[in-house]
């Protein structure tokens, strides 16, 4: 296996401020993914109206209708305003992981990426915390049950968006590495096998056809969508139930 | 490494700030052009219902209330019928009663004056033979007397002899 690299996104250019603000994939796939979305919504919510409705406002108005009953059960009817919120957590998360389906890099194997959702989420749970509690009970929440269990308290707390971060990022990025490292050991035992065919015929991987659809089906289908439903949940209970006093 | 890649994990802080303003930017457009617009037109699908449903609900007690109106009204007409049936037989059996008492008054009247009539003709007939029978006798007796008898100074005398017959 010969010049296997694993990297992150590829830099197209930098910024030239604060020190070069490089510009990847990451940032052109996320917008690529926004734009798309804005456009299925256009799509779906075209001249809709109130009967004999058509089947582009059936799909809009099923979607609407189940982030709305997700955030009500997991969150509390008082949340509802956020269900957009949900709504962009699950679409981004989950479109930033397919985009890999068409060959361009996900997003969301970018740390940066999760890292960046995470820590607004975690803004939103401290925000609902010292709101529910005010600030002087969120900081005694710390010292709770007794004085001692502060710093394991403040580690807990910490520990919520960089747990939510790693299972994200590592279960895409580990898809990516594992789809890469499958395609080039694949790569290698086909030019062992079937390396001695004559001219061109030789040089196919024909052992690649077959095995990373499988790999992909679950990697970049059943696993993106499967995360951003789990950080989508995660979201939705963490800031719900920083709203209930405790 | 490629120069051309970021490290495979890396964090940057502008990256991450991109990240965030992206997902706000996501949520926004989501609120402003899907979960709005599916709202208000759910809104107001809702109250189409509730419009057609109260419209409904009106239409059934307004029946309700006509038909409550027309059995009055029916039940109304039938005992109206009764009694127009009624004062129409209690009309007639009272012309029928008057018809028959008029034909017998009428009938009785008729018997009277056929009676009278009988009874008139019967004496005229009488009288008629009265005068005959004097007249007669006058005859026989001038005929036995062999003169003539004054009609004026005997008859009275042959009348009363006639009475006496």
């Amino acid at each position: 296996m010969e010049n296997l690299n694993i990297t992150g996104a590829k830099i197209y250019f930098n910024i030239p401020i604060f020190g070069g603000i490089p510009v990847t994939e990451t940032q052109v796939n996320s917008l690529l993914v926004i734009l798309g979305v804005f456009l299925l919504c256009l799509f779906l919510t075209r001249g809709m109206k109130t009967r004999a409705i058509s089947k582009r406002q059936v799909a809009a108005e099923w979607i609407v209708e189940q982030v709305t009953k997700l955030v009500r059960e997991n969150m509390g009817e008082g949340f509802l305003p956020y269900s957009p919120f949900i709504c962009a957590v699950l679409a981004l998360s989950a479109l930033s992981s397919l985009i890999s389906l068409i060959g361009l890099y996900p997003p969301t194997a970018d740390l940066n990426t999760i890292a960046g959702w995470s820590i607004l989420v975690f803004g939103l749970i401290t925000f609902y915390k010292i709101k529910t509690n005010g600030f002087f009970g969120y900081l005694k929440g710390y010292t709770e049950p007794i004085k001692i269990f502060t710093p394991f308290n403040i580690l807990s707390e910490l520990g919520t968006p960089i747990s939510m971060t790693f299972r994200h990022f590592g279960n895409i990025v580990s898809g990516v590495v594992i789809s890469t490292l499958v395609y080039a050991g694949l790569a290698s035992v086909s030019t062992l096998l079937l390396g001695w065919l004559p001219g061109l015929l030789g040089k196919i991987p024909f052992l690649q056809v077959g095995l990373p659809a499988v790999l992909s089906i679950y990697f970049d289908v059943f696993s993106s969508c499967m995360q951003a439903f789990i950080f989508a949940m995660l979201t939705m209970l963490y800031i719900g139930n920083a709203a209930k006093s405790e | 490494m490629n120069e051309g890649y970021l490290e495979l994990i890396s964090l940057n802080v502008w990256h991450i700030v991109a990240t965030i303003a992206n997902l706000l930017l996501l949520t926004l457009i989501l609120k402003k052009f899907l979960f709005k617009p599916v709202q208000n037109v759910v809104a107001k699908r809702q109250g189409q219902v509730d419009e057609l449903y109260r419209a409904a609900e009106d239409s059934k007690s307004q029946a309700e209330q006509d038909k409550a109106l027309y059995s009055e009204k029916l039940a109304g007409a039938v005992e109206e019928a009764e009694a127009i049936v009624r004062s129409a037989a209690q009309r007639a059996d009272r012309q029928s009663d008057e018809i028959i008492a008029d034909a017998n008054r009428k009938a009785a009247e008729t018997m009277k004056r056929a009676e009278e009539d009988i009874e008139q003709a019967k004496k005229k007939a009488m009288d008629d033979l009265k005068n005959e029978i004097s007249d007669i006798s006058v005859k026989i007796a001038e005929n036995v007397v062999g003169r003539e008898l004054s009609g004026e100074d005997h008859r009275e005398l042959i009348d009363s002899f006639i009475e006496n017959l």
